[in-house]
């Protein structure tokens, strides 16, 4: 059966109000639109293919089960899935007490995200992120990016920069704060 | 490390957002946050989630055959977390506004009665809907939540668990065979079915104005959504979306 005509725009938008329906449709758009997101986010992760498979179906269910506690005035919803993955990811790590093996770590610092070609299904929302992290300060955005892209502990931060381990935490404490402020999640 | 309590909160959300807590800090997170249940957990961790987003780049697309088990597994949840839709003649005595509706009609008879055995005693005109909605748009704690390309908007006032649906512009069905119903997704009932709150008809001329009663007590409704379903509604929809309704700005 068909959405009414003039509502389809509005439907797709969003997808996990509709699992959170039970819309099953809505669950096999899921899979297509965040699939590469997760499965790339898995791989960083985890390295092992194996490993990051275990933890994509994981990530699913996780998504299925919280579908209604997306809040599309908090987030846009590639936000809430990537957080949701980057949760069950950490805690898989943790759980599993391992470390990256195949895809070593890149030492490269990062510089102010540049134009590369982006996950098209969340390019929109992805281009708004970089806009906001280009306005953090250079320190901020390093070390932010050593952290949340690398996977750099703090303490392994401080001591690959030089940083004392008190000034890393209060860059990513400023830059995060900055960075919900830029995006609309409260005061800067 | 601060002493103040609620700085060393904000401390350990970001630092949860970005790694690892040890279990000490864990545990000290979930107490601060019972301690200042103001604080929205997620507020750093959805911050970093967008960094995230921002460095990713161009990822890798899901393989075909991971993307065909994701398939399966979620047949199977949906299987074993869903239960099956009543049939339409149980869910039209349980979720249906219709017996409601009639028994209006046997409350309206009841009160022209004592309307007629007061006479002459004035008696107090019912409030109109229009009052109604008025009244609704005042009371404090209502939010309004909209549907733009229906022309549609839900006002819900969760203290007084009341509401109502306008619609601008649906197409009407053939009342005998579907019926509209309305849901509301509440964060307070995590991974339980939304909340029915009913089936409605649309008039010939594609609007609506229904008030909205939930079958069960929502406690932070955040999306509201209307789907086709056979007449009567269901328990559980699995019919097609045809609104969404999201929280207007302000």
């Amino acid at each position: 059966m068909k959405a009414v005509e003039g509502t389809e725009a509005l439907a797709t938008e969003c997808l996990l109000p509709r699992i959170a329906l039970g819309d099953q449709r809505a669950v096999t758009e899921c899979i297509s639109r965040y699939g590469g997101l997760v499965w790339s986010l898995a791989r960083r992760f985890l390295g092992n293919p194996a490993d990051a498979e275990d933890a994509v179906q994981d990530v699913f269910v996780d998504l299925w089960k919280n579908a209604a506690k997306f809040d599309p005035t908090k987030s846009a919803e590639p936000t809430f899935v990537t957080m949701v993955t980057r949760r069950r990811l950490i805690d898989r790590k943790r759980r599993t007490a391992r470390v990256p093996a195949s895809a070593p770590l890149d030492m490269d610092i990062p510089g102010k995200p540049d134009n590369r070609e982006r996950l098209t299904e969340i390019s929109d929302d992805a281009a708004r992120a970089a806009t906001a992290l280009g306005e953090l300060k250079d320190d901020q955005r390093r070390v932010i990016g050593m952290a949340i892209y690398q996977g750099f502990t703090h303490e392994e931060i401080a001591a690959a920069t030089g940083m004392p381990l008190g000034t890393v935490k209060t860059h990513i404490r400023r830059g995060l704060i900055r960075m919900r402020g830029l995006l609309g999640g409260g005061e800067e | 490390m601060t002493t103040d309590p609620r700085e060393r909160l904000i401390d350990l959300l970001c630092t949860e957002a970005t790694q690892e807590l040890t279990p000490a800090e864990a545990r000290e997170l979930e107490r601060l946050l019972a301690q200042f249940p103001d604080q929205d957990p997620d507020t750093f961790a959805l911050a970093a989630a967008a960094a995230d987003i921002a460095l990713a780049g161009n990822g890798e697309p899901l393989p075909p055959e991971l993307a065909a088990t994701l398939r399966r597994d979620a047949a199977v949840f949906f299987a074993t977390n869903q239960p099956v839709p009543a049939p339409a003649s149980q869910t039209s005595q349980v979720h249906s506004w219709r017996l409601p509706l009639a028994g209006w009609a046997v409350a309206a008879g009841l009160a022209a009665v004592l309307a007629w055995s007061n006479w002459p005693k004035p008696v107090p005109a019912n409030p109109t809907t229009a009052e109604l909605l008025a009244r609704l748009k005042q009371a404090p704690g209502t939010k309004a939540f909209a549907a733009e390309e229906a022309n549609a908007e839900v006002l819900w006032n969760a203290e007084k668990q009341e509401g109502f649906l306008t619609v601008g512009k649906l197409p009407p069905l053939d009342q005998t065979r579907e019926q509209y119903q309305l849901w509301i997704v509440d964060a307070g009932r995590q991974g339980k079915e939304p909340v029915d709150a009913g089936v409605f008809d649309v008039k010939p001329d594609g609007t609506a104005v229904i008030p909205v009663k939930a079958a069960l007590k929502v406690k932070d409704a955040q999306v509201f959504a209307v789907t086709k379903e056979v007449a009567g509604g269901v328990v559980v929809t699995q019919g097609p979306m045809v609104l969404v309704f999201k929280p207007k700005a302000g």
